[in-house]
C-alpha cells in the first residue's frame, strides 16, 4: 500500500512538470496548447484530492518513506549514498493538496485574466514549472533536495515575475527577487554544509534524531543555534522577512494571477513550512532571533502598507506582515498556529489577490486613487473580496479568527510564562493596523463616489473562469470545513491529524519554557498547557477589541468623513511619508549594498586591468627582452663561434698554405726534417 | 789507422753539406751543383764499402751508374735551366713561380 | 800514422773545405771551381780505395764534362759576380739545423758500429773484374743506361735548341 501512495506522489508531483514540458516545446501553431497544461494540472489536483482522503483516512499514523541512491561516493574511507528521498507524513499531504488546488484555480483564472496574452503556452508551462517545484519542495525529507526544490521554486518566480520582460520594472524586477532569495540561499546553504558535515548525512528525520540524542555541531549549542540561523536565513528570503523583504512589493509587476499564486499562497511559505519542519534543530537562542525578525517584519510591513496607493503593494505589504506573524508564531514555539496559519492565509490571501486581479482587469489601473464605488457594478468581486477581508483580521466565523487566535494565545502564553511580552505586544499592534488597513482597501476601492469616471463606466464583473475561483476560495474561508467548534481548533482534526510532529524528535535535554520532551501527547511541557488553557479567553477578549477598533477606524475616515489618500499635515505627515515611502529600505540598500557591490566590482575590474594585465604585460616585455638576449647570444656567441671555427679554420690553412711554396727546396727540407725525426725516433729505440 | 768509418763519415758529411746546398742556395744552377755533391757522396760511399766489406767491385759499377745518371741528369737540368732563362730571363727560382698560383 | 792516413786526412780537409765553399759562397764561379776541386778530391779518395779506373772516369766526366755544361751554363745564364744567397735567417737556421742533426745522427750511427780495418793489404781491382761485372751480373742496368743516354742526348738537344723557326 505504501508503495501505491508513493506512486500517487509522484505522479502529483511529476505530471506539472509533464505539463511544463508540453505548453514549452509546442510549436508555435498549435496555439492551445495551455489547455493541455491546464487539464493536466486538474489531474494532479484531482490525485491529490485522492491522495489525501486515502492516506488521512487510513493511514494517517504513518510516515511513508521512499528512496533510492543516485550515486555514492567514498569520503574518508566512509561510504555515502546520495539518496533521492520521498516523504509523506500528513502535513505532506494537506500542503500537497493545497497547492495542487489553489495552482489549479490559478490556472482557471488565467484562462480568463491572461486571455489576450500572446505567450500564453510559455506562461501555462511556467506555472506548471513552478507547480513541480513547490510540490516537490514539500515532498521530501532530505535537506539537499529541498535546497534543490527551492532553488527551483526561485527559478521559476523569475520566470514568472519578468514574463512581461519588456516593462523595465518588471525586468529589474524579477532579478532583484532572485538576487535577494540567493543571498538568503547562502545562508541556507551554509547551514546545510554544518549539518552534512556534523551528522555526515541530507536526511532530516535521522538528523533529528542525532540531535534529540545530544549531537551537537560541533558539541556545543552555540554552533547548533548557528546552524539554525543559517537555514533561518533561507526562510527569510523565501518568505521576505526584514531585511530581505524587499523583493515582495517589487515583484507585483508581473501578472496578477501569478502573484496570486506564487507571493500569496505557495512559494512565499516555502520559508515557512521549512522552519516547521526544521522545528526540531531550533535551540533557545534561534528560537528568540526567529520570533523577533517575525514581529519586526510583520509590524513594518503593516505600517507601511497603511498608506499605499497601488492595490497590489498594499496586499503585498499585508503579505510580508502576515509571514511575519508565522515567523513569529514559530519563534513562539506555536509551529501548529503557523502551519495553519499558511493554510489558511493561502486561501484567503490567494483570493484577495484574484479579486485584485479582477478590479485590475476592470478598470484597467492598479491606482487607488482610479477606484471608488465599484460596489454596484462587480458585486461578486466585492462580496468575495468581503470575506477575504474578514477573514484576514480574523473576523469570527471565519478561518482567520482560529489561526489568528492561536497565534495571539501562544505568543500571550509565552509571554506570561517568561514575563516576555514583546512577541504579544507585536501580534497585537500588527493585528490592530491589518483590520485597519484591509477595510482601507475595501473601503476606498468599493465604497464612495467613483474618483475615475471612465474606469467605472467600464468596470463589470467577468465570466465564469473569474468568478468560480473567487467563489471558491470565499467558500473555504468558513471555518465549518475544518472544524465543528468555531471557537478553538484544538482537538479538531486539524491540528490533531494534519499538522503534528512526533514527539520523539525532540532534543532530550531540553526546556525552552515551553518545549519539553518529558510530555506524551504533546511536545509543550505542563506549564505551558496550563498557561494556554487560561489565556485562551484573553486572548479572544484582545481579538475582538483589534478588531472593532480597527473597522470602526477606517470607516471612520473613509466612510464618515470621506476623506481621500493624501499626505496629512505636520509631524503625521513625515510619518505618512515614512511609511508610503517603505522606510526607505530600498533607498538604503542601494546605498549600502548595491553600491558596495558596484565599488568593489570597480576595483576588482582596476585590479583585473592593472595588476593581471600589468603582470600579464610585465611577463610579456620580460620575454621580449629574453627574447633579445637570446638574439643577441644567437648573433654573438652563436655566431661567434661559427666565425670562429672559421678564422681557425682560415688562420690553419692560411699557414699550411705556406708550406705549399712550390719550391722543391722546401719540400727537400721537410722531407729532411721528418726523416731525421724519424731516425732519432729509431735511435732512441 | 783509417777504417771503414772514417770513408763512411767523410760521405756523411759531404751528404749534409749537399743537401745544405740544395736546401739554401737560390740560383737553380748552384742547387745542381749541391745534387752533384750529393751524388758524389753516395758513390763514394759505395766504393768504401765495396772495399772495405767485400772484396768484389760491386760497390765501382754502381758508382759507375751513379756518374753516368749523374751526367744525364745535369745535361737535361742545365737545358731546362736555360729554356728557363730565356723565358725568364732569370734563374733565380723563388722567381719561377708562376705555376703555383 | 801512415801514408795512407795521411793522404786521407789531407785530402778529406780539402773535400771538406770545397764542399763548404761550394754551398756558401756568392760568388758562382768560385762555387763552380770549389766543387770542381771537390770532384778531384774524390777521385783521390776513389784512387786510395783502389778504384782506379773509376777515379779516372770520375775526373773525365765529372770534372770534364759536367763541370764544363755547369760553367757553360753559368755564362749563358748571366749570373757570375753576386748571385743572391737567401737572406732569410729562419729558413737558413732551418736548414742548418735540419742538416747539422741529420750529420750528427748519421756520424752517431756509423761510429756506433765498431770499426773495420783493411785486413790485408789488397792490391786494387783489377779492371777485367769490373768488366766482368757490368757485362756478367749488372748487364741489365748497362743496358738500360744504355738507353737512357740515347733518351737523355736527343731531350736535350731537343729543349736546347732554338723553337723560332
Amino acid at each position: 500500500m505504501n508503495t501505491q501512495l508513493t506512486i500517487f506522489q509522484v505522479l502529483i508531483i511529476l505530471l506539472p512538470l509533464l505539463g511544463f514540458v508540453v505548453a514549452i516545446l509546442a510549436p508555435k501553431q498549435m496555439k492551445k496548447m495551455y489547455v493541455v497544461e491546464v487539464g493536466i494540472m486538474f489531474i494532479s489536483l484531482l490525485l491529490a484530492g485522492i491522495l489525501f482522503f486515502t492516506k488521512i483516512l487510513n493511514h494517517s499514523e504513518e510516515l511513508v518513506r521512499y528512496n533510492f541512491t543516485l550515486f555514492s561516493l567514498v569520503l574518508n574511507g566512509e561510504s555515502f549514498n546520495f539518496l533521492v528521498d520521498l516523504t509523506m507524513d500528513n502535513m505532506t499531504v494537506t500542503l500537497l493538496f493545497m497547492v495542487t488546488l489553489i495552482s489549479f484555480l490559478v490556472h482557471f483564472f488565467s484562462l480568463e485574466y491572461m486571455h489576450d496574452e500572446p505567450l500564453k503556452n510559455r506562461y501555462f508551462g511556467y506555472l506548471g514549472l513552478f507547480t513541480f517545484s513547490m510540490l516537490g519542495l514539500i515532498s521530501t525529507g532530505s535537506i539537499m533536495f529541498i535546497y534543490i526544490f527551492w532553488e527551483l521554486v526561485g527559478l521559476s518566480s523569475y520566470l514568472l515575475i519578468g514574463f512581461w520582460g519588456y516593462k523595465d520594472e518588471a525586468a529589474s524586477a524579477c532579478s532583484k527577487a532572485f538576487i535577494t532569495n540567493r543571498v538568503g540561499d547562502f545562508g541556507f546553504f551554509l547551514g546545510i554544509l554544518m549539518l552534512f558535515i556534523t551528522y555526515r548525512s541530507f536526511d532530516l528525520f535521522y538528523i533529528f534524531g542525532e540531535v534529540a540524542n545530544g549531537q551537537y555541531p560541533y558539541g556545543s549549542e552555540l554552533w547548533l543555534t548557528i546552524t539554525g540561523l543559517l537555514l533561518f536565513a533561507g526562510a527569510m528570503g523565501k518568505s521576505a522577512q526584514f531585511p530581505l523583504h524587499v523583493w515582495l512589493p517589487d515583484a507585483m509587476a508581473g501578472p496578477t494571477p501569478v502573484s496570486a499564486l506564487i507571493h500569496a499562497a505557495t512559494m512565499v511559505a516555502a520559508g515557512v513550512y521549512m522552519i516547521v519542519r526544521l522545528f526540531p534543530i531550533f535551540t533557545e537562542g534561534a528560537f528568540l532571533t526567529i520570533g523577533l525578525i517575525g514581529g519586526f517584519s510583520a509590524l513594518m510591513a503593516a505600517t507601511i502598507a497603511l498608506t499605499q496607493l497601488d492595490i497590489k503593494k498594499i496586499l503585498a505589504y499585508s503579505t510580508v506582515s502576515q509571514l511575519g506573524l508565522m515567523v513569529l508564531a514559530v519563534g513562539v514555539g506555536a509551529y501548529q498556529a503557523a502551519i495553519i496559519h499558511l493554510m489558511f492565509h493561502a486561501f484567503f490571501k490567494a483570493g484577495l489577490f484574484l479579486g485584485s486581479g479582477a478590479i485590475i482587469h476592470a478598470t484597467h489601473s492598479q491606482d487607488i486613487m482610479d477606484m471608488g464605488g465599484l460596489r454596484k457594478k462587480m458585486p461578486v468581486t466585492f462580496y468575495t473580496t468581503l470575506i477575504y477581508s474578514l477573514a484576514l483580521i480574523g473576523f469570527p466565523l471565519t478561518i482567520g479568527f482560529l489561526s489568528k487566535e492561536m497565534i495571539l494565545t501562544s505568543s500571550l502564553v509565552l509571554g506570561n510564562i517568561s514575563g516576555n511580552y514583546i512577541y504579544f505586544i507585536f501580534v497585537v499592534l500588527t493585528s490592530t493596523l491589518t483590520s485597519f488597513y484591509i477595510f482601507r482597501y475595501v473601503f476606498l476601492i468599493f465604497f464612495g463616489e467613483p474618483r475615475n469616471h471612465h474606469a467605472y463606466e467600464h468596470a463589470h464583473d467577468f465570466n465564469i473562469f473569474i468568478k468560480l475561483p473567487l467563489i471558491l476560495l470565499a467558500a473555504l474561508c468558513f471555518f465549518f470545513i475544518f472544524t465543528f467548534n468555531p471557537i478553538t481548533l484544538h482537538g479538531s482534526y486539524v491540528t490533531e491529524v494534519l499538522f503534528r510532529l512526533p514527539s520523539i524528535l525532540l532534543p532530550q535535554d531540553v526546556t525552552f519554557g515551553f518545549l519539553s520532551s518529558a510530555a506524551k501527547e504533546t511536545i509543550y511541557t505542563e506549564e505551558y498547557m496550563h498557561t494556554m488553557h487560561s489565556s485562551e479567553l484573553a486572548a479572544m477578549l484582545t481579538s475582538a477589541t483589534i478588531i472593532i477598533i480597527g473597522i470602526g477606524t477606517a470607516w471612520f475616515m473613509y466612510m464618515k468623513k470621506k476623506l481621500v489618500p493624501k499626505v496629512p499635515d505636520g509631524f503625521i505627515g513625515k510619518l505618512y511619508i515614512f511609511s508610503q515611502k517603505k522606510w526607505y529600505i530600498d533607498e538604503l540598500l542601494d546605498v549600502t549594498v548595491i553600491k558596495g557591490t558596484f565599488l568593489l566590482a570597480t576595483v576588482m575590474s582596476w585590479i583585473d586591468k592593472n595588476i593581471v594585465d600589468g603582470l600579464v604585460n610585465l611577463a610579456a616585455r620580460i620575454t621580449m627582452i629574453l627574447g633579445r638576449f637570446g638574439a643577441g647570444f644567437d648573433k654573438y656567441v652563436v655566431d661567434g663561434l661559427v666565425n670562429l671555427v672559421a678564422w681557425i679554420n682560415g688562420g690553419l690553412s692560411m699557414f699550411v698554405r705556406k708550406f705549399q711554396t712550390g719550391k722543391v727546396q722546401t719540400y727537400v727540407t721537410l722531407a729532411m726534417v721528418f726523416i731525421v725525426i724519424f731516425v732519432m725516433y729509431i735511435f732512441s729505440n | 789507422m783509417v777504417g771503414l768509418n772514417h770513408f763512411l763519415v767523410l760521405s756523411a758529411v759531404l751528404f749534409c753539406l749537399g743537401l745544405f746546398g740544395v736546401i739554401t742556395r737560390k740560383n737553380a744552377i748552384t742547387v745542381l751543383m749541391g745534387l752533384e755533391m750529393i751524388l758524389n757522396a753516395a758513390s763514394l760511399n759505395f766504393v768504401a764499402i765495396s772495399r772495405y766489406v767485400t772484396n768484389a767491385a760491386d760497390g765501382q759499377v754502381v758508382s759507375l751508374f751513379i756518374i753516368v745518371l749523374a751526367a744525364s741528369e745535369a745535361a737535361i737540368a742545365l737545358a731546362i735551366v736555360l729554356n728557363l732563362y730565356k723565358n725568364f730571363y732569370n734563374v733565380n727560382i723563388d722567381e719561377i713561380n708562376t705555376l703555383k698560383e | 800514422m801512415e801514408l795512407f792516413d795521411l793522404f786521407f786526412y789531407i785530402f778529406a780537409a780539402i773535400i771538406v773545405v770545397a764542399g763548404a765553399v761550394t754551398v756558401l759562397n756568392k760568388n758562382l764561379i768560385y762555387s763552380a771551381f770549389a766543387l770542381l776541386i771537390l770532384l778531384s778530391g774524390v777521385a783521390v779518395m776513389f784512387f786510395l780505395l783502389g778504384a782506379e779506373f773509376l777515379a779516372m772516369v770520375q775526373i773525365l766526366i765529372y770534372v770534364g764534362g759536367i763541370m764544363i755544361l755547369v760553367v757553360f751554363g753559368i755564362m749563358l745564364t748571366g749570373q757570375i759576380k753576386s748571385v743572391p744567397v737567401r737572406e732569410n735567417f729562419l729558413y737558413l737556421l732551418i736548414a742548418s739545423v735540419v742538416s747539422g742533426l741529420l750529420c750528427g745522427l748519421l756520424v752517431t750511427g756509423i761510429t756506433s758500429r765498431p770499426a773495420q780495418f783493411l785486413t790485408s793489404v789488397v792490391e786494387s781491382t783489377s779492371l777485367r773484374s769490373l768488366g766482368n761485372l757490368l757485362i756478367g751480373k749488372y748487364y741489365l742496368i748497362f743496358g738500360i743506361l744504355g738507353v737512357l743516354l740515347l733518351v737523355i742526348l736527343i731531350a736535350a738537344a731537343g729543349m736546347a735548341r732554338n723553337n723560332r723557326e
